[in-house]
Formats: structure tokens, sequence, C-alpha cells
């Protein structure tokens, strides 16, 4: 008489949402652990692709020859942490993250930090700023690469 | 004169048939139960393990290691520093029986892998990660990490114990 005039739960649909609830709660870890792996990846292929990004452009400048100016801008965040940096000296590109290295190998070569008094060292660069590499000949000698912040006049 | 009762049929009836089929349905789910869940347990655990291994064959591929990690391998095996092109070719277990030190069913694993321009000390290195991953992945899925130690060796679900064995590599 009044039985199908309200809504109504069938004792299928209950059934199967029960089941369905175990078998979720059951997979949650596994997925947890799903989305954990892919944090980490995201991290390390981020932190791999800054590695080559920069030893590419490093290696592009020094074949461009005398003069030759490459911009690259370091990216804001690495996996959402900016507690990174970049190293870079005549052995190639480190990545330093937190608790990880990464190291890109580039075509040896004379690094300086500053244009005009060129010396050897390693350069730092730092998250969310801009660089030019510039390729610089030293009289007539070696080809020096030199990378500086962008809006810093040597 | 008319039998059929009018209140007889406003609320829900059920049938002999329907309990004779309930009841067996329970006394059947009860009976397969435990090889059920131990089975859905394994089939996890082995999901966790193949979630693991990708994740260490990410690690390899892409060189970024930890810090001691990396300094062992700038000075020892500098190859490794640049990435790999490592695959996993499958991922293989064998049911060892009980383990009477732990009490629980110890399953071998075995990982198949494949790549290429590595010698023997820099691909057990490699699949030494690959194995190190699979294990703590087991361990975080099914929250035994207390119970096992630093290298995740063994790795524990809570009815099965979990070994490895070398990388075979293809």
């Amino acid at each position: 008489m009044f039985m199908d005039e309200q809504g109504t739960v069938s004792v299928d649909l209950l059934f199967a949402a029960f089941i369905f609830l175990i078998i979720l709660g059951y997979m949650s870890t596994l997925i947890s652990d799903r989305f954990n792996t892919v944090d980490r990846s995201q991290e390390l292929v981020e932190a791999r692709n800054l590695a080559e990004n920069i030893a590419g452009a490093i290696n592009q400048a020094y074949a461009g020859e005398n003069g030759h100016v490459i911009k690259i801008r370091t990216p804001d965040r690495i996996n959402n942490d900016d507690k990174y940096h970049v190293e870079v000296n005549s052995s190639g590109v480190l990545v330093v993250l937190e608790d990880r290295r990464g190291l890109a190998y580039i075509i040896p070569q004379k690094f300086s930090k500053t244009y005009d008094n060129l010396q050897s060292s390693t350069i730092i660069l730092s998250p969310a700023k801009e660089y030019v590499i510039i390729n610089k000949r030293e009289g007539k000698g070696d080809n020096w690469i030199v990378i500086i912040e962008n809006n810093q006049k040597s | 004169m008319d039998l059929r009762n009018p209140y007889r049929d406003i609320k829900g009836q059920m049938s002999v048939e329907f309990v004779l089929i309930a009841g067996f349905m329970l006394i059947l789910t009860c009976a397969v139960a435990s090889y059920i869940f131990d089975d859905s347990e394994l089939i996890h655990a082995m999901a966790a393990a193949r979630s693991g291994a990708v994740q260490g064959v990410l690690a390899d591929s892409m060189a970024v290691y930890p810090e001691e990690t990396f300094k062992e391998y700038t000075q020892e095996h500098p190859r490794l520093v640049s990435p790999s092109g490592v695959k996993i070719v499958k991922i293989a277990y064998e049911n060892k029986g009980v383990n009477p030190l732990y009490n629980r069913t110890w399953i071998q694993l075995k990982i198949y892998a494949t790549g290429s321009g590595m010698d023997s000390a820099e691909q057990y290195r490699l699949g030494s990660r690959i194995n190190y991953y699979a294990r703590k992945s087991i361990c975080e899925v099914f929250k035994t990490q207390n119970l096992t130690n630093v290298g995740f060796n063994p790795a524990f679900s809570d009815k099965y114990v979990f070994t490895t064995v070398g990388v075979e590599w293809i």
C-alpha cells in the first residue's frame, strides 16, 4: 500500500556498499603507497631534468664559442620543496636536494662566477633566479664559462 | 469465500528457498574465507612489491641518490651516477612453506630486469636497490616497518614473510 511511495534501500545495495567499503579500506594502504611512489618519482624526475637542462645549456654555450650567451631560470621548487641548490664546476652539474644528489656530466671546462676577473670556482645556483651563461675567451687563451645572475653586473 | 488475507502481502516475505540458500552460502563463505583472505593478502603484497620495484627502477634510471650512496658511486662506480636504462621484466615468487623462525609462510621474490652497458658489480648495486624498494613497499603497505631491520629484510605482511634473491638480469 505505502511501501513504494518512499525511497527504499534494497538489501542488495546495502550488501554491495558493505563489500565495497571493505575492499576500499583494505586497498587504501596500497593506494597511499602508490601515491607516495608517484610523489618520490616526481622529485627524482624533476631533479634529473633540472641537472640535464643546465648541463645542456652550458654545453651549448661552450659550443657556441666566444660571446655566446644563454639565459636560464631555476625553478621555484623541486617537488614542492624550495630547499635545493645546484652546484656547477668542471666535474658537472650537481643538483643537491635535502637528502639526495644527482649529477649531470658536461664537457670539462673552466667556470667563473665573475665576468671581468676570471677565477676558477664552483658556482652555486639558487631556486627561482635567472642566470646568464656566457662563453668568454681569456685573451688568446682558453674559453671560460661565466655564470652570473641576470640582474648582476659582474 | 476469499481466503486471501488483505494484510499478508504488505510486509516483505522470506521464502524457505531463500533461507536455505542463504544458510548454504554462509557456510560456504565461512569455509573458504580463510583461503580468500590469504590469497588476497598475497596479491596485495605482490602489488606492493611491484610498486616498490618500479620505484627502485626509477631511482636507478634517474640516478638521483642519497648523499652517502652518491659519494660511494662517484668514487667507485662513476657509471652509475649517470642515468641507466633499467626495466622490470617480471616479478615471480616461490612459496617456500612455513618458516618456523617467523611462524609465517615464506615467500621468496625474484625480480627479472633488463639493462645494458653495466658490469656485474653495477648490476648488483642497481638490483639491490630494486629489491630494497620492493621489500620496503611491502612493509609500508602492511605497516610492519617496526618488525624488520633498516634494510627491510625480511619484509612482513600479516601471514607472510618475504625475502628477495638477487635480481636476474636478462
